[in-house]
């Protein structure tokens, strides 16, 4: 490709999901330098995440520049690869926090599920891309078995949360390439019914007390807090999701000022630079922050899906709409989870977490939707493309 | 785009763009609209704010409370608080020694003795080598047990799951020396155990005992335990379990609380040290320190000298009590045992033994007796073993047990039978007291009653259930108890009854005594009840007491006290004739010892006053032994007593000395 090509994908790259994914990256790398400051372990996370934006454009920029149907070609190795990192945790990864999430390599790790995430998406653009595929349920069915295979794998990490992401983004997807919503609505079914033998079969025992502890939680008084069942329920299960509700709701309006959120401060937010960032935003700039954010983290999405929309060709347009979904799902997962009103999980929330392979996933993810974005030339099929 | 195309896309626009907005009401409503409160229907609503966090994570640990002080009279401590350092040590375990059982258990160990090295560091301590190895010991049971490490399966094995990966240590309770808690720092500032072990030095109180051996018993000591709170918490209480430790003025305020905040993974870390009472209370005991310790150096080396007499173990147990007579202070209190090392567990003598009395009790009976009209100090009874008095008043009530005297008595008055301690006689005084006189005698002088003193687990003694029973025929009363009574038989004492029952004779029968002059309590003196006078004996009735208590202690022989006089006045060149008044005692018993059955046992016993005439100091001996060897009060009880009394009215002389000089100087000297 010359460098004249370059420059004429280059202007024809829609800036706002940049600008957004900018925007979003920008704000983590504020709030988890605020959430890590005053720790003398974690102190170096915002400037890890720094060079973790840096190498991560370094790459998107790369991404950019072949035409994506290059990418479709690979999707099933991209697919195929996933799958093999995932199961190979299961023999390589070391224990962490009682799962295996993570290659640990020299000075960094890789979490291989934040890359499934994009070569699902990728796998079921290639699957659905033909209509005739999406308008029957039986055609549905290898659709739902390509997210159900890493889904699985990333369950028996355990990761429930990323394992969730699956779900939205597969019923988007389905629905976005023409599935009758008779057809969504017995994949919907079937997703509750594996959620319930799930819940009973799949989940942890920790797992369980996370959802009976939030099913509980609803009755809380004031003081029901002083009972000692509910006092070793908030030093147990109910601790993390509990510190981030009131570190939510003490913000208020414009919340403490950067780094001066007490639960921030005094070391009451578990996680607070991954799975609780967002309660750190909503105690130390309040609902106005958190208007932002949310405002931000939907102008991206709104922009992936305005690409969507403006693509003819079904591979780029369905990526776009699986990209979208999985970052809209995921950032609002993780502020349900923040303000308690789904069980707690772990799940980052995109560009704004701190980790390296959930950064790099998503700023590849929004390349290959800015690099669907600038080629607006109907595709036919096949090759022909450079 | 197809028009059914766009409705989709526009579909699941819409359905994604719901969320947020529900998101961000909720949000809204939550930190805007309820300012951080949920609402629950019908009841308080659910706070969420940074107070609500802060209750949350802070760790309030009730810590022993400092109690306040005891002082002897003249205001040396006794007992005190002083700041210490509790050192607990938080251990974690890393990831590589969970992976193998072995290492964990070596890297374990080895803090264990690190930590032991540390806390023997103190260069003052006899034997290092041994406080190292004991506290090896206990730490290494304590991280087994905090550790779960009894429950591990054998081998080499990857910590199972369930198995703590961390754990808090109380490593020692009352550090206060400097190179220990410097060589404690150096453990936690090691680069290796970064991240791993870190120790904290809480500020805490630990109660000092100076001369703590003089004042086992009478002060007592404290007890720190986790007790479990109301609310379903634990906290630490003090208390005091014997002694004026006991005392309630010092439980007041269970314990202070210390502050602290709890970090994400549960651990405690405190921000302030304990606050400090600023008016703890002091409690004025009546003890003199000084004296204390003369009694108690008087009475081990009294008890001691016992095993050089022939054949003779050493005696089983002692007490000597000195008492101001003017105010019923018990001044000094000092208890002996033989064969026990540890004193705080032993029984504190003077409060806490019994002992059938024998004849130290002969003058309260004649004092009685004489009072109630039932004796004329003249007249002269034949205390002959074979003469007519016996055989037709004792022998004739069919007393199976015969009366006997130590050495053989002729005809005495009442002055006489006190002076030679005639058994014979005592009897034939105490068959004049009638049944009921016999019970008020009791009550007068406080015999089978509780002290009325601040100290626990006192014992209280008294006579069989059937002396008093109405169902006892007089006849059997006379033949057994009321002669028994009249020479300190059938009936148990401690040496605090005879000092009281002494004090009484001489002040009346309200008169009490005191360990305990009073206490200061948030700044104001709060005085313990004076000495009440009630029931007097009168003077007459005294004065014939006093003058044969003071011959019992003259070198005339049959004078049971002679021993003691020609002791004193060898060693100090005192004639205490006329200036120690006193009455020996020596009583042979049959009491039940654990592991030996029902032993014989003989009881030594002195009681003196001095002045003789106008009393200022009492002091009553015990010494038992429980062997049937030749042991008795007026040469094993008696001298130690006399020397405690001669040294409270030098050490008495001195002060007032030193007294008059501070007024006539203007200054201290």
């Amino acid at each position: 490709m010359n460098v004249l090509k370059v420059f004429a994908v280059l202007r024809a790259v829609s800036l706002w999901p940049l600008l957004f994914a900018f925007a979003l990256a920008t704000c983590g790398l504020m709030f988890i330098g605020s959430a890590t400051n005053d720790d003398a372990v974690l102190a170096m996370q915002s400037q890890r995440q720094g060079l973790f934006l840096v190498c991560s454009v370094g790459l998107g920029f790369f991404v950019l520049l072949p035409h994506y149907i290059h990418y479709l070609r690979g999707s099933w190795v991209l697919y195929g690869g996933a799958i093999m990192a995932l199961l190979g945790l299961f023999v390589f990864a070391p224990e962490i926090n009682g799962s295996r999430r993570w290659y640990a390599l020299p000075g960094f790790s890789i979490q291989p599920s934040e890359f499934a995430k994009l070569a699902v998406v990728m796998a079921l653009a290639a699957l659905l891309r033909f209509k005739s595929r999406a308008r029957t349920f039986d055609g549905l069915i290898v659709p739902m078995a390509v997210a159900a295979v890493p889904t699985l794998l990333i369950m028996r990490q355990p990761d429930l949360g990323s394992s969730l992401v699956f779900g939205p983004v597969l019923l988007a997807m389905c629905f976005a390439a023409g599935a009758p919503l008779r057809s969504i609505l017995a994949v919907i079914g079937v997703a509750v019914l594996v959620g319930l033998v799930g819940y009973f079969y799949l989940l942890h025992g920790y797992q369980q007390q996370r959802v009976e502890v939030w099913l509980d939680h609803w009755t809380w008084t004031e003081e029901r807090l002083e009972d000692a069942a509910v006092k070793t329920r908030l030093r147990g299960p109910g601790y993390q999701p509990w510190q981030a509700l009131i570190a939510l709701g003490g913000g208020g309006f414009a919340g403490f000022g950067l780094g001066q959120g007490p639960q921030n401060r005094y070391d009451f937010l578990p996680y607070r630079s991954e799975d609780y960032v967002f309660a750190v935003v909503g105690e130390e700039v309040g609902w106005i922050g958190c208007v932002i954010v949310i405002g931000l983290v939907a102008g991206l999405v709104l922009s992936l899906l305005r690409l969507a929309q403006r693509t003819r060709e079904r591979f780029g347009k369905l990526v776009c709409v699986g990209v979208a979904t999985w970052i809209g799902a995921q950032s609002l997962m993780h502020i349900a989870v923040c303000g308690w009103l789904v069980p707690a999980t772990g799940l980052p929330m995109p560009f704004v977490s701190y980790g390296g392979s959930s950064m790099l996933a998503t700023v590849l993810a929004v390349a290959l939707c800015s690099n669907i974005g600038a080629r607006r030339e109907p595709i036919l099929a096949g090759d022909g493309f450079d | 785009m197809k028009s059914g195309e766009r409705l989709r896309l526009g579909f699941v626009y819409g359905l994604l763009g719901l969320v947020p907005v529900f998101l961000l009401g909720w949000l809204g409503y939550v930190q805007v609209a309820q300012a951080g409160e949920l609402d629950r229907k019908g009841r308080a609503p659910l706070r969420l704010v940074a107070a609500t966090a802060a209750r949350q994570g802070a760790v309030v640990e009730r810590t022993p409370a400092p109690r306040g002080s005891i002082v002897d009279r003249n205001g040396q401590p006794l007992a005190f608080d002083r700041p210490v350092y509790e050192v607990r040590a938080w251990i974690g375990l890393s990831k590589k020694r969970r992976a193998s059982t072995v290492a964990m258990r070596e890297w374990l160990d080895g803090l264990a003795r690190d930590f032991a090295v540390a806390l023997a560091s103190d260069p003052e301590l006899a034997d290092r080598g041994v406080a190292r190895r004991k506290h090896e010991e206990r730490l290494r049971k304590l991280i087994t047990r905090e550790f779960g490490m009894q429950r591990l399966p054998a081998g080499d094995r990857a910590l199972p799951e369930g198995f703590p990966r961390s754990a808090e240590l109380r490593l020692a309770g009352e550090v206060d020396v400097l190179p220990v808690i410097d060589a404690l720092r150096a453990i936690g500032k090691r680069r290796d155990l970064r991240g791993f072990v870190r120790l904290d030095f809480l500020p805490a109180f630990a109660r000092s005992y100076p001369d703590r051996h003089l004042t086992y018993g009478i002060v007592g000591h404290t007890v720190t335990e986790w007790a479990r709170q109301s609310s379903g918490g634990r906290e630490l209480v003090t208390f005091g379990t014997v002694g004026l430790e006991a005392a309630n003025v010092l439980s007041r305020g269970v314990g202070h609380e210390r502050p602290g905040r709890r970090d994400g993974d549960g651990r405690p870390y405190f921000l302030a040290p304990p606050m400090l009472d600023p008016a703890r209370p002091v409690l004025h005991g009546t003890l003199d320190l000084e004296l204390q310790r003369i009694a108690t150096d008087e009475l081990a080396t009294q008890a001691e000298a016992g095993a050089k007499v022939g054949k003779v173990t050493v005696p089983k147990w002692g007490a000597l009590v000195l008492v101001e007579v003017a105010s019923g202070d018990v001044v000094a209190a000092a208890s002996w045992h033989r064969d026990v090392d540890n004193y705080k567990s032993a029984s504190f003598t003077p409060y806490q033994s019994l002992f059938e009395p024998g004849s130290i009790i002969k003058p309260l009976v004649c004092a009685y007796a004489l009072e109630a009209g039932v004796l004329d100090w003249g007249h002269v009874y034949d205390c002959r073993p074979h003469g007519s008095d016996y055989r037709d008043t004792i022998r004739g009530l069919g007393r199976r047990k015969p009366v006997r005297d130590d050495h053989p008595c002729q005809d005495l008055n009442a002055h006489g039978i006190l002076v030679n301690s005639s058994n014979i006689g005592m009897s034939l005084i105490g068959l004049g007291l009638a049944r009921e006189q016999w019970r008020d005698y009791m009550r007068f002088y406080g015999f089978g009653e509780g002290l009325d003193l601040p100290l626990p687990h006192g014992r209280v003694g008294g006579w069989p259930r059937q002396s008093f029973d109405p169902s006892t025929r007089l006849k059997s009363f006379r033949a057994n108890s009321a002669i028994s009574f009249s020479f300190g038989y059938e009936f148990q004492v401690t040496a605090f009854h005879i000092a009281r029952a002494y004090l009484r004779m001489m002040r009346g029968q309200d008169a009490e005594l005191r360990v305990c002059r009073g206490v200061e309590l948030d700044g104001k003196w709060l005085p313990a009840p004076r000495l009440r006078e009630g029931g007097k004996l009168s003077p007459r009735v005294l004065a014939a007491v006093r003058d044969a208590m003071a011959d019992v202690m003259s070198p005339a022989e049959g004078a049971t006290g002679r021993h003691a006089h020609r002791l004193i006045a060898r060693e100090y060149g005192i004639d205490i004739h006329g200036l120690v008044a006193g009455k020996t005692g020596t009583a042979a018993s049959m009491v039940g010892i654990p592991g030996r059955g029902r032993v014989s046992v003989r009881n030594a016993s002195f009681v003196g006053f001095l002045p003789a005439h106008a009393p200022r100091w009492l002091a009553v001996c015990v010494l038992q032994k429980d062997d049937s060897a030749r042991f008795y009060g007026g040469s094993y009880a008696a001298p130690p007593a006399v020397r405690l009394l001669l040294q409270a009215e030098r050490l008495a002389a001195e002060r007032r000395r030193r007294q008059e000089s501070r007024v006539a100087g203007g200054q201290t000297r």
